[in-house]
């Protein structure tokens, strides 16, 4: 891992409220607004057993472009079977690395944790997060968040709240 | 109230079974003997050890076991358990190596089995020890069908062709639909867990009762008219007693139309003419390709060895009322990138942890298994399985029923009632 280290403190400040804002928007289930951050080509990816391989010949937790995302929120808004009473979420991350940076785009690192709780089931999940975010015209678009849970070759029990 | 020990037949009624098949300790250590410890069990894919000195570990019943290729090309599937003072010799889930060596006093085996050398062997005379006598334990019997690597412990009994039965005939349908006549578990397995007993899972699986309620969102947003006419009153597809134990849950009947359309693509022509070839038989390949793999059927293949959509999955009971699955996708050998990727894809929409249908699957068995703590009145000892038992129509010798009804599960504990009742071994 290489880190740029000459980021200027606007930019670091720029991409943390960034990232505040889309993790708010999941706590908040803003679904349709939070979609809407991401690029069109954008994709949203939680890696399974491993953290770096071809998602095309490797199984993925998620691994959502944005038709896939639609769909998702669809389904979690219907309320069905495990969300028939929704999970409440609270994302935190700190550690912001930024790891590349050029005028098109920027690529970060933080350290994430979810807490969901659901009746009074408790769980948390921590994980590393890279963030691929293009610079546009409407602020920052997500090409793509890679979220790496710690454990991600484990046992769950569902994550089907929106993670 | 019962007072005595409950004999399997008071449990399995045929058109129903007790509560304590689910909870009963004493029924689940006899299912441990007489079934996982007795049957043939699957213990992993051929794709999964193909170099020599590949290994993976796995379980039968509760027992930890080392599926290994040893220097011979053979597949040897071991205890996973120190003959000298019983640590596991293998921590891994899978890997490649010349050598076990267990971590507690060092012993090494080689990929078969055999006592390498005991450590610090001065310790040991001659006169007393064999290193013979310590190889690790074996799988009296190890078979394969189509790639499929089955373990039996006991020595004795059916062939894997014979228990297989008519379930080869799916295994082939699923396999028959790769390029090259071969899966790969090479995609990676996922894992999940649950509160409540093994045999909920494999019911489950080839239940076409509860699809279109327990999956409703799924099948709303998918939007695919196909699919929600799968099981609905008026379906044509169709739920089966292979006999055995084995059932399958067959939906070709409602997603022919489907199928029909692609072969007429130009991919289509192309995919019939190809697998043609490679079969010998135009019936045959177009027969394959309009059963769309395991996308056209489920099956549960006695007792714990599921075959869905585009995975293989294995149910592991850990006590009366926990349970471990995996599941591994699996990828069609010779077929292109975008058709495996797209497999994935398929595969991650409705399985794994965030998936659209299985969490809410396993989301039902936590609530049977809360449910069956209620007890002491008739209408609560008995969980029922008689769907279609008047409807019935038999085919090449197996029982099918309308794709909602409960011939499956029927078939599933008539095997199982016949191995708990087996003379004691």
């Amino acid at each position: 891992m290489t880190i740029n280290d000459r980021v200027d403190r606007s930019t670091r400040q720029e991409i943390e409220q960034f990232i505040s804002h889309e993790l708010a928007l999941l706590d908040d289930h803003e679904y349709s607004a939070w979609i809407e951050l991401f690029a069109e080509d954008g994709v949203h990816w939680l890696p399974s057993n491993i953290n770096d391989y071809n998602p095309n010949e490797h199984v993925s937790i998620i691994y959502d472009d944005k038709d896939a995302m639609l769909r998702r929120v669809r389904r979690l808004n219907l309320g069905r079977a495990v969300q028939e009473v929704p999970s409440r979420v609270c994302h935190q991350f700190s550690n912001l690395l930024v790891l590349e940076e050029t005028d098109e785009e920027v690529m970060v690192r933080v350290v994430m944790v979810v807490y969901e709780v659901q009746r009074s089931r408790k769980h948390y999940y921590p994980g590393h997060c890279v963030y691929r975010l293009r610079r546009t015209d409407h602020g920052f678009r997500i090409t793509l968040k890679k979220f790496c849970l710690i454990d991600n070759d484990q046992f769950y029990e569902h994550l089907t709240f929106m993670i | 109230m019962r007072t005595e020990p409950a004999q399997p037949s008071d449990l399995a009624k045929g058109d129903r079974v007790h509560r304590d098949i689910y909870l009963d300790e004493q029924v689940f250590r006899d299912e441990l003997e007489r079934i996982f410890y007795t049957t043939w069990v699957y213990v992993g894919h051929e794709s999964e050890v193909r170099q020599i000195g590949d290994f993976k570990t796995t379980h039968i019943g509760l027992q930890p076991v080392i599926v290994s290729r040893h220097d011979d090309n053979a597949i040897y599937v071991m205890l996973n358990r120190c003959t000298h003072r019983a640590a596991t010799v293998c921590q891994e889930q899978s890997g490649n190596t010349r050598v076990f060596r267990c971590g507690y006093h060092g012993w090494l085996f080689r990929r078969n089995g055999e006592l390498l050398q005991p450590t610090l062997d001065s310790g040991y005379d001659k006169r007393d020890f064999n290193k013979s006598d310590f190889t690790l334990g074996r799988a009296p019997r190890v078979d394969l069908y189509r790639g499929m690597i089955f373990a039996s412990l006991a020595s004795e009994g059916p062939s894997l062709r014979e228990h297989l039965g008519k379930a080869a005939d799916y295994i082939d349908l699923a396999f028959d639909i790769a390029p090259d006549g071969d899966v790969h578990l090479s995609a990676g397995r996922q894992l999940y867990t649950y509160a409540g007993n093994w045999k909920l899972q494999c019911e489950n699986v080839v239940d076409g009762y509860h699809t279109n309620f327990v999956h409703k969102s799924f099948l709303e947003v998918t939007g695919i008219p196909e699919l929600t006419g799968l099981f609905n009153a008026n379906s044509k597809g169709r739920a089966g007693d292979l006999g055995g134990g084995h059932g399958v849950l067959d939906s070709r009947a409602g997603l022919q139309p489907m199928y029909a359309e692609s072969l007429k693509t130009a991919q289509g022509k192309r995919d019939l003419e190809a697998l043609t070839e490679r079969l010998g038989d135009r019936e045959r390949a177009e027969y394959v390709l309009m059963s769309g793999g395991t996308n056209g059927f489920n099956l549960v293949v006695f007792p714990n060895v599921l075959m869905v959509a585009h995975q293989i999955r294995v149910v592991h009971p850990r006590t009366v009322h926990s349970t471990d699955v995996e599941m591994y996708p699996y990828l069609l050998g010779g077929a292109s990138a975008a058709t495996n990727a797209a497999r994935l894809r398929t595969h991650e929409e409705f399985y794994g942890a965030a998936g659209a249908g299985g969490p809410d699957d396993v989301e039902m068995f936590r609530r049977v298994f809360e449910g069956l703590s209620a007890k002491g009145v008739p209408a609560v000892e008995w969980l029922h399985f008689a769907r279609g038992l008047r409807r019935t129509v038999v085919e090449d010798g197996v029982e099918f029923g309308h794709a909602t009804d409960e011939h499956p599960q029927r078939g599933f504990y008539r095997q199982w009632l016949r191995m708990m009742e087996a003379a004691d071994r």
